[in-house]
This record gives structure tokens, C-alpha cells and sequence, in this order.
């Protein structure tokens, strides 16, 4: 602490403030006594000194008159017995010296230059006192009536009194003085620091706890004590923190409430975001499904000479692509309602005509799973009415859709009823009803938000897109109306909505115009390339070597990263198709080998079913030249390999059929997979964590190789999970994983 | 010239007499002579002429005490005329008119001496030795001042009643230190028989004018039990005074003093005339002198007072008995 700082304090000022003050008038007192006291000490020396000589002048009358020496000797040393009295000279009236008793100095007979009685002279450390001995006169005579007679100087004396008792008792009272002030001061300095000490502590404490408070500790309460104003300025801080305390714990709850608030709209973020992954998952899975069938389809029609078979095969194809167009549609539908609504049409229509179509469009599917479909038409609709039947019509085709999808046994019945007809303008009601398994209570609440089914299960066993209700109920809002759902488990559901129009005498009706998309395909062959198919996955290895053979292709087989890296070294290959994830050495190391060795490399087409950013940073860094994603697509592949291989942009013509019909059997997929599966259920048992990654990899890349995006969703939600999952939980899982093989393969 | 004419005046006479103006001038004669005549033909008062020194209490006292006794005895007798201080010095033809001078002090009666007159003199307040001193100046003698009816009352007591007093005081007493002067060294003769007779050894000491008193006393002082100093001349009576007390204290010696200073300033005891006893013996005198008109003399003090040092006497280890006691035995 530097001094102006240690004085900066109240307590040190006041110390200041108090003691200095007292030091200076300790000085002045100290030096005032002192002095006084010399002074009274003098005066009494100088005043005893008067009243000895004074004594001694009369006592020594009688012997000076009776010029007894004697006696004058003896008064002398009586005289010395005074202990200041340090010499005495008696002088009779002839100025002989008669007596001289003590110490004497001579020369101060000099100061008596003129002799004035009883005044003191003052010479080398004595004061001398000089006096005349009188014989007095006295009057014993009654009725005298003359003057006394004149007085007579028998002689005179001259005493010495030393002043060491003077600066003796001056020396002891200097130290009385010295003592009593200091004695003063550190009293007054002890009371002084206690008193600035009773002040300024509590002004530290309220220091402190104003510190505190900064620092948020608001609990904190000052002791109102110390002197009036300060335990005034206590209870001052002491409400102002109560206040603060009160302000921040009101500030607390907002905060917390709007805490709340937030996590409540995170969760419902969160589930939003969660619902689109799934969403994006099942479109994914929804697209890639029919596309499947119908590449798939589509080669086996190229190649199947069986004209039953190519016709059933067509339909497959066909039906694929409706699903494909229905869901695109979808998607299309909802997005269109996201960004700013639908543009309704107004024209004449007739309800019958266009909801008959619809039902003929959904009887087939109905009546496949024996199920009763009706329809009835409110007498008191207008025959004609000016709307847009295609939207219309579209809404209750989704609800006729999930009626169908979700009713096993009974019936679905589609009623259109006119709620209210006033001054032309029409309310339309229509519900669509059926006997299905329900919807469970709380799920109704969010049934038509976008994204949501009632669970997961739906998706996995009916498909769809989970936009179909929420569009339909923005198709609703659009149209003017309101959709609702009344369901009961185990009983059905029944969905109501209505539709705000006019009536119109117009009977220009319109119908369905269907359209058809017809899609072709082409390929061409490998021919005279080698090309390294580096793959753990036996079953992988089979796969892309017969795929690759199909084009004409020679394949070399490496199991792992090493092997890759030694036939690279060795021989001849025109390019390397390179699994990322390998035992001993992985693909990216490989890779990275193969680029550094001398001479030119192959082309290296990565295979990963890993899409993140900082992955395809790393392979490229690594040296490949194309990075294929799995499950492969034959005609990147193909393409690809062709591209990189003879740098050229050859268009190539697939041939029908589909990866798995046409390059795996479905045996040794469903083999492949099930030994898969008894691995991973032996080793969730050793709780081997690496065997476990590993078996997780293969299926992973069996289900992306086959494009099982389900099977591939569930082990990934299962590599995620097991780890948090109890034994039988993590069986229970794989039991799920073997069941969906099952249904997966049976369909 | 008619107006020297015996005939004349006898006519104007009648005249006047038989006119309103002469039985006027005859009525305020007879107004004036009447009454003149009347006091002319009462027996002459006589005129006691007081010239007092001094106008203190003393003097005062002593002044009163003697019209007051004289009026009380006397009536219609004296008159009397009172000149204090300056005036009694400086009197001059005044004392013409007196019948009786009575002179309180010394200065006073100087100057009554001085003036010489016809008429008797009483002096009192004053010494034996200021009396002799005084009379022998301005009458030639003391007998010449007898003559011319000069009388004085000394303030000197008898040695007798000392010598009695110290027996009194001091029954143990064997030798008794007496001081004499000039004046009083006469009497030492007369003083040693009184002494002697009163089973007491005197050890007598003359101081002189030059002598230094206390090698002269202090041998006295050493020997005798009691010391009376003798009243002397002023200048003895003041150098001895001092030495006697210091003496009297240093070796223990009780003082028979005669005056009360010196009782005040350190005797035992003193035998003195008060104011009232200086009166009391002045009537005495007028009445006295009412009878025979005889020549003056100088009286002793008949009447004395008696007065201790308490202190003194506490120090000394004497006991004493009440002044009556004292005064009646004396």
C-alpha cells in the first residue's frame, strides 16, 4: 500500500486528525509547564532565598551587635544546613569580613557593585542575596511622645544559593512532563484508534457488503450498529439490498418463467426438428423404396422374356411410380401451403361425378383387404357449385387414403352433407368415417401438424409421408373451412371437415384427367478394365464383383486396407473402388499409401456410408478421386468408373432388372444378414465393444448396399443406443432389427 | 468752652433726663448694666488650662477623666480651656488667664515651663528624669520650679512595689538583676537596702550612654533569677530594651518592666500608670491644692496598675494568680 493510499482511509485520517492535533498541543503544553514550572521554581528559589536572608539578618543582629563570631559561624553553618544555601559571608559595618562559612566565590562580591538588600544576583550557577544586619529599635516607653531613634547597620552578609536543586526538580519535571504527555498520547491515540476503528469498521462491513452485492450475494445483511449515522447508512444498504434482493428474485421468476417458456418452445423446436429428421428419414426410405422397385422392375423387364411376367413387372413399376409422383406430390403440396397457400380454383362442378372417380380409384384397394366402401350425398346439395373440385376432391382422397391404410376389418363410408345454404353461399360438410384400430387420445392434438403420425410404427407398417393430414387441413383453411377428428380406440375415426362455396345453376362440370410418366433407361459395359475392389464385407466383395463383372469388368479382391496397398504395388489396376472403414488398415491410410507411391496411381472411387463434411475432407485430402455413397448407385458407380477410367463422359444404358435380382441372390443377402445378426447377439453378450462397432459396420453396410434405409435407421438409433441400454433391452432391439429383416425379405 | 464746663454737663444731664430720649437712653443703660452686674457680683470661676502633647486616647482620657471628676466634685468651680498638640506648644499669652495649668506630657510641660507663668502647674504623663531634665532647663532648679508652684506626678513606680511583685512572682528568688542609668543610679544605695530587705541578693548594672549594653548585661542575665530594669533616661530605656527582652528569652529570666510597650514586647509583668490612674491622682492634687497653696512638689504615682505576658509566662513555667490578687497585695 503506498502511504497516500494508506492514509486515504477514514480510519488513518482520523487517527490524523486527532492525534496531531494532541501531539501539538502536548509541544505546547509540555514546553508551557516546562517553562511555568521553571518559572514557580525560580520564583520559590528566589522567595526562600529573600525570607533566609531576611531570618538570617535578624538572627544575626544579636551576634553581629555582640561581634560574637561565634554565633555568626553557627548561624552560618545552621544556615548551610538548607540544603539549596551553599556559603554565607557575614562583613561587619567596616567591611571586614567576620565569618564566611560553605563555598564561596569571591568575585561575585563584584556584582555588588550597588548594594540594594534582598535582591538577587545571579553568578555561575548561584543566585547571592545580599543583606544589612540593623540593629533594631524598640519602644518600651508608655506616652512617648518623641520619634524612634535612627536605626544602625551593625554590617551585612551575603549568601549563596546554588540553583542544582532548580535544575534538578526542573529535570524531574521535564520527565513528570514527558511522561504525563506521553502517557496523554498513547491514551488519546488508543482512544482516538478505537473511536475511528468504531467507525470505520462498520463503514468497511457496509463496504464489504456492498462488494457483495456486486459480486450478487444479496443475502448478505449489514449489522446497523457503530455510531448514529453510520447505523443509519446500515439500514439504508440493508433496504436498498432488500430491495434489490426482492427486484432481482421478481427478475428471477421472469427470467425463469421465460425460461420455461423458451424450453417449452425448444422442446417443441426440438420436436419440430426431430419430426423433420424423421421426416427426411422416411422420405428418404419412401422414395428410395418404389425408386428401388422400379429400377429394380425395370431391368428384370429388360431381360424377362415372359410376357405375364414383364406385364406384372410393368405394373409393379407403374405402381412405384404413383407412389413416387403421390409422395413428390406431397412434399410439393406442402410446400406450396408452407410458402404462401393454395391458389383455388373457382369453377362449376358437380360433387357426384368427381367423388364417384374417387372411389373407384380407392374401391380396388379396399376391397383387397375386404373392406366395405360407401359413399352418400346429402339430398340438399346443389347439384352444381362453383369451387375447386380438384382440392376438393383432395382432401378427401388423403382421408379415403388413410381410412383404407388404417382399417383391417369393417368398412369406410364418405358422407357429403350441406351444413348451411344462405343466399347462395354454401357450407359443405363432409366426413369420412371408418372402423379402424383409432387414434389414441392424445395423439389427436398434433395429428395435423406436419411430419407427425401417431407413432413410428404407422410409418414403418403403412408407409407415407406424414404430410398428408397437415395438408389437408392448410387445403381446409384455404378453402375456408375447419377440420376435426373424432376417434376412439378400437372403435374407428371419423374426420369432418367443411368447405365454403356457392351454389351455381351451371351444370358445366369437369372430371379426372389422368396423365402417365413414362421414364427410360440405358447402359453400357466395362470392357478390359481391372478394378480393385477393396471391401471387409464378404458379402459387399460378391456384390460389387458381379455388379462390375456384368460390365465387363475383371475384379482383384482386397480384404483389408493392407492387402489393398500390396496388390496396388504389385499389379496392374485401371482403378480401386475402396471401402472407407477396414481392419488393420483403413481406407483413408490406404489411400494416402497407394497416392504416395511412386509412379501413377489408379483412380480411387471411396465407398462410405459416412456423409459428414469433415469425412469427405479427409478421403479427398487422402487422394481419392470420387466419393460414392452407400447404399451404391450402379449407374454412379458405373459412370464413375467409366469417367475416371477412360476420361470420357460415354453415356451408359443399364440393363433392367435391379442390383439385387440382377448381382446378389436373395439368399445369401437373408444369409448374410442373419449371420450378421447371431454375431451381434453373441457378442452383446461378451460386451466386446470393438466386435460390437465392427458387426454394426457390416450391417450398416449391407443395409446401405441393399438400400434397407429402415434397417439402416434402426441400427444406427441401435449403435447410438446400446451402449445406454440394459442386456435384455439391447436384445429386445436386435429381435426388433431381426423381425424388420423378416417382414423386409417376406415383402 | 461750655462743653468743660462742670455746669454744662449738669444741664444736659437734667435736660436729658427729663426728655423721652434720656429716660430712653437710660432704659437701655440700665438693660446693659443690670445683667453684667449680676454675674460681676457671683463668686470668679476658675480657669483649669489644659495643655495635652498629644491627641490621642490616652491624652484625651486623661484630659476628660480630670473635667469630669472635678465637675463631679466641684460644681460651678472651674472652667476649663483645652489646647492639644501644636496649640499647647505654641501657647502663649493664653496660659495668662489660667488660674490652674495642668500639662499632659512631656512637650507640654516644656512648654508651660517655658512660658513661666504666675499660676500653679500641674504636669502629669510624665518621667522623674523628663521632669528634672525639664524644670532644671527652664526654672534653674528643681526647687525653683517648687517655688513657683511647678508640681508633676512621675510615672515612675516605686522600686518597692517591683521588689514586692517579684516575691509575689517569683517566691524562689534569690538574686535579682537590676539595671540602672544615669538618671537612676542615684537611687542604688537606697534600692540595695529595700532589696536586701526583702531577703534578696541585688547584682546591680550601670549602663552608659557609650557602653555596649549586652556585654554588660549578659553577665547579669547569667547569674540572676529575676531582672527589673529601672526607668531611665529615653535614650537608655530604648538601647537596653532589646538586649534585656532578648537576654530575658535566651536565658529564661523574667522582666519586671515598668510600662506596658514593655510588657507588649516581651516582660513577664509590668507595673504602670494607666490614663485613669494618672486622673484618678490629678483630682487628688486639685483637691489638695483647693486647701493650702502651697508650693509645688513631685508625687510619686499613688495609684498603679498591674498587667502580665501570659505567653511569657507559659514559657518561663510561672503560674499566675489574678491581677487583683496582685494589685491588692502591693
Amino acid at each position: 500500500m503506498t502511504p497516500k493510499k494508506q492514509f486515504a482511509s477514514i480510519h488513518s485520517r482520523m487517527l490524523i486528525t486527532s492525534l496531531l492535533p494532541l501531539i501539538l498541543l502536548c509541544a505546547v503544553l509540555a514546553s508551557y509547564m516546562i517553562t511555568e514550572q521553571r518559572s514557580v521554581l525560580e520564583g520559590n528559589l528566589l522567595r526562600n532565598g529573600v525570607v533566609v536572608t531576611q531570618q538570617i539578618a535578624g538572627n544575626a543582629e544579636f551576634s553581629m551587635y555582640s561581634n560574637n563570631e561565634e554565633a555568626l559561624t553557627k548561624l552560618g553553618e545552621s544556615v548551610l544546613d538548607i540544603p539549596m544555601v551553599s556559603g554565607i559571608v557575614f562583613y561587619n559595618n567596616s567591611q571586614k569580613t567576620l565569618v564566611n562559612v560553605g563555598t564561596f566565590d569571591e568575585r561575585a562580591l563584584d556584582l555588588l557593585s550597588v548594594k540594594t538588600p534582598l535582591r538577587p544576583y545571579f553568578y555561575d550557577h548561584h543566585w547571592y542575596f545580599y543583606a544589612d544586619i540593623i540593629k533594631e529599635i524598640s519602644m518600651v516607653q508608655d506616652y512617648d511622645e518623641e520619634a524612634l531613634p535612627a536605626t544602625e547597620i551593625l554590617g551585612w552578609f551575603l549568601i549563596a544559593v546554588s540553583d542544582e536543586m532548580l535544575i534538578e526538580e526542573n529535570r524531574n519535571g521535564i520527565f513528570a512532563v514527558l511522561v504525563v504527555s506521553s502517557m496523554g498520547f498513547l491514551i488519546a491515540a488508543w482512544l482516538s484508534m478505537r473511536i475511528g476503528r468504531s467507525i470505520s469498521k462498520p463503514v468497511e462491513h457496509l463496504t464489504e457488503m456492498v462488494e457483495s452485492m456486486e459480486a450478487g450475494n444479496l443475502n448478505y445483511v449489514a449489522e446497523e450498529d457503530g455510531p448514529t449515522e453510520i447505523r443509519k447508512l446500515a439500514s439504508g444498504v440493508n433496504q436498498l439490498a432488500a430491495s434489490v434482493r426482492q427486484s432481482n428474485v421478481r427478475m428471477q421468476s421472469e427470467v425463469a418463467r421465460a425460461t420455461a417458456q423458451l424450453q417449452i418452445t425448444l422442446i417443441e423446436l426440438e420436436d419440430a426438428m426431430e419430426a423433420q429428421e424423421q421426416f427426411l428419414a422416411r422420405m428418404s426410405h419412401e422414395l428410395r423404396t418404389p425408386l428401388t422397385a422400379v429400377i429394380g422392375f425395370s431391368k428384370l423387364i429388360a431381360i424377362e422374356t415372359d410376357a405375364v411376367k414383364r406385364e406384372e413387372h410393368l405394373r409393379i413399376v407403374s405402381m412405384s411410380s404413383n407412389m413416387l409422383l403421390t409422395m413428390i406430390d406431397d412434399i410439393l403440396e406442402f410446400s406450396k401451403a408452407k410458402v404462401g397457400g393454395f391458389t383455388l380454383e373457382n369453377i362449376p362442378f358437380s360433387v357426384q361425378p368427381w367423388l364417384e372417380d374417387l372411389i373407384a380409384i380407392h374401391l380396388p384397394a379396399a376391397e383387397k383387404k375386404g373392406l366395405s366402401l360407401t359413399f352418400t350425398i346429402s339430398e340438399d346439395l346443389p347439384a352444381a357449385l362453383i369451387g375447386d373440385p380438384v382440392r376438393f376432391i383432395q382432401v378427401i382422397s388423403n382421408l379415403l387414403s388413410n381410412a383404407v391404410k388404417f382399417t383391417e376389418t369393417g368398412g369406410i363410408e364418405v358422407l357429403i352433407g350441406c351444413q348451411s345454404i344462405v343466399e347462395g353461399n354454401v357450407v359443405l360438410e363432409c366426413s369420412v368415417s371408418d372402423s379402424g384400430k383409432g387414434i389414441d387420445e392424445t395423439k389427436i392434438p398434433r395429428l395435423f401438424d406436419p411430419f407427425t403420425q401417431e407413432d413410428t410404427s404407422i410409418n414403418r407398417r403403412f408407409g407415407g409421408t406424414g404430410l398428408g393430414l397437415s395438408i389437408c387441413k392448410s387445403l381446409v383453411q384455404a378453402m375456408g373451412g375447419d377440420i376435426k377428428v373424432h376417434s376412439e380406440v378400437g372403435v374407428g375415426s371419423v374426420f369432418t371437415f367443411t368447405y365454403h362455396l356457392r351454389a351455381t345453376d351451371d351444370s358445366a362440370l369437369t372430371g379426372f384427367t389422368e396423365t402417365a410418366v413414362h421414364k427410360t433407361h440405358k447402359s453400357e459395359a466395362l470392357e478390359g478394365l481391372t478394378v480393385l475392389v477393396a471391401e471387409d464385407n464378404l458379402f459387399n466383395q460378391r456384390f460389387i464383383v458381379r455388379l462390375l463383372n456384368s460390365y465387363g469388368a475383371e475384379c482383384l479382391i482386397a480384404d483389408n486396407g493392407l492387402e489393398a496397398i500390396d496388390i496396388a504395388k504389385r499389379l496392374h489396376v485401371d482403378a480401386i473402388l475402396m471401402d472407407i472403414h477396414m481392419p488393420v488398415i483403413d481406407g483413408i491410410t490406404a489411400c494416402e499409401t497407394i497416392v504416395q507411391q511412386p509412379g501413377e496411381s489408379p483412380p480411387i472411387i471411396a465407398l462410405t456410408a459416412d456423409v459428414t463434411l469433415a469425412e469427405r475432407e479427409r478421403i479427398i485430402k487422402a487422394g481419392a478421386a470420387l466419393i460414392l455413397l452407400k447404399p451404391l448407385n450402379e449407374e454412379e458407380l458405373i459412370e464413375g468408373l467409366m469417367s475416371l477410367v477412360t476420361r470420357s463422359n460415354a453415356t451408359l444404358s443399364f440393363a433392367p432388372g435391379g442390383l439385387l435380382s440382377s448381382v446378389v441372390p436373395v439368399d445369401e443377402l437373408k444369409s448374410a444378414l442373419y449371420s450378421s445378426l447371431s454375431k451381434l447377439e453373441i457378442q452383446l453378450q461378451t460386451d466386446d465393444k470393438a466386435s460390437l462397432r465392427e458387426i454394426i459396420h457390416d450391417l450398416l453396410g449391407l443395409a446401405g448396399l441393399y438400400g434397407m434405409s429402415e434397417l439402416r435407421a434402426m441400427v444406427v438409433t441401435f449403435k447410438s443406443d446400446y451402449g445406454s441400454l440394459d442386456a435384455e433391452a439391447n436384445i429386445e432391439r436386435v429381435q426388433q432389427i431381426r423381425r424388420h429383416i423378416e417382414e423386409f425379405l417376406v415383402s | 468752652m461750655d462743653f468743660l464746663n462742670h455746669r454744662f454737663w449738669r444741664q444736659y444731664f437734667a435736660h436729658l433726663i427729663h426728655s423721652w430720649r434720656g429716660k430712653v437712653l437710660v432704659c437701655l443703660v440700665c438693660f446693659t448694666i443690670f445683667p453684667a452686674a449680676a454675674e460681676s457680683s457671683a463668686p470668679d470661676k476658675q480657669n483649669v488650662f489644659f495643655l495635652s502633647g498629644k491627641a490621642t486616647s490616652d491624652y484625651v482620657e486623661i484630659v476628660d477623666t480630670i473635667k469630669s471628676q472635678l465637675e463631679a466634685q466641684f460644681p460651678s468651680r472651674y472652667h476649663f480651656t483645652e489646647y492639644y498638640q501644636n496649640q499647647a506648644v505654641t501657647v502663649g499669652a493664653e496660659l495668662l488667664d489660667a488660674s490652674v495649668i495642668v500639662t499632659v506630657g512631656t512637650a507640654a510641660a516644656e512648654a508651660a515651663y517655658s512660658r513661666q507663668p504666675a499660676v500653679p502647674i500641674l504636669s502629669v504623663l510624665i518621667t522623674e528624669s523628663a521632669f528634672v531634665s525639664a524644670a532644671t532647663k527652664y526654672y534653674g532648679s528643681v526647687e525653683n520650679a517648687f517655688s513657683q508652684k511647678v508640681s508633676a506626678i512621675s510615672l515612675n513606680q516605686p522600686t518597692l512595689r517591683s521588689i514586692k511583685l517579684v516575691k509575689l512572682l517569683v517566691p524562689s528568688a534569690e538574686t535579682i538583676g537590676v539595671m540602672l542609668g544615669p538618671a537612676s543610679l542615684s537611687v542604688r544605695s537606697d534600692l540595695n537596702d529595700k532589696i536586701v530587705e526583702h531577703e534578696l541578693s541585688p547584682n546591680f548594672v550601670g549602663i552608659g550612654q557609650n557602653d555596649n549594653p549586652i556585654n554588660k548585661l549578659e553577665p547579669v542575665f547569667r547569674q540572676c533569677d529575676v531582672f527589673v530594669p529601672l526607668p531611665d533616661s529615653r535614650l537608655i530605656n530604648v538601647a537596653t530594651a532589646k538586649w534585656i527582652l532578648h537576654l530575658s528569652y535566651r536565658y529564661k529570666v523574667p522582666v519586671i518592666a515598668f510600662s506596658k510597650a514593655y510588657l507588649r514586647a516581651g516582660a513577664l509583668t509590668a507595673i504602670y500608670s494607666s490614663p485613669e490612674n494618672v486622673a484618678m491622682q490629678s483630682v487628688d492634687w486639685f483637691s489638695g491644692e483647693e486647701q493650702n497653696n502651697r508650693s509645688g512638689r513631685l508625687f510619686s504615682p499613688t495609684y498603679f496598675s498591674i498587667n502580665f505576658n501570659y505567653s511569657v509566662a507559659a514559657h518561663l513555667g510561672i503560674t499566675l494568680e489574678d491581677t487583683s490578687f496582685y494589685a491588692e497585695k502591693l
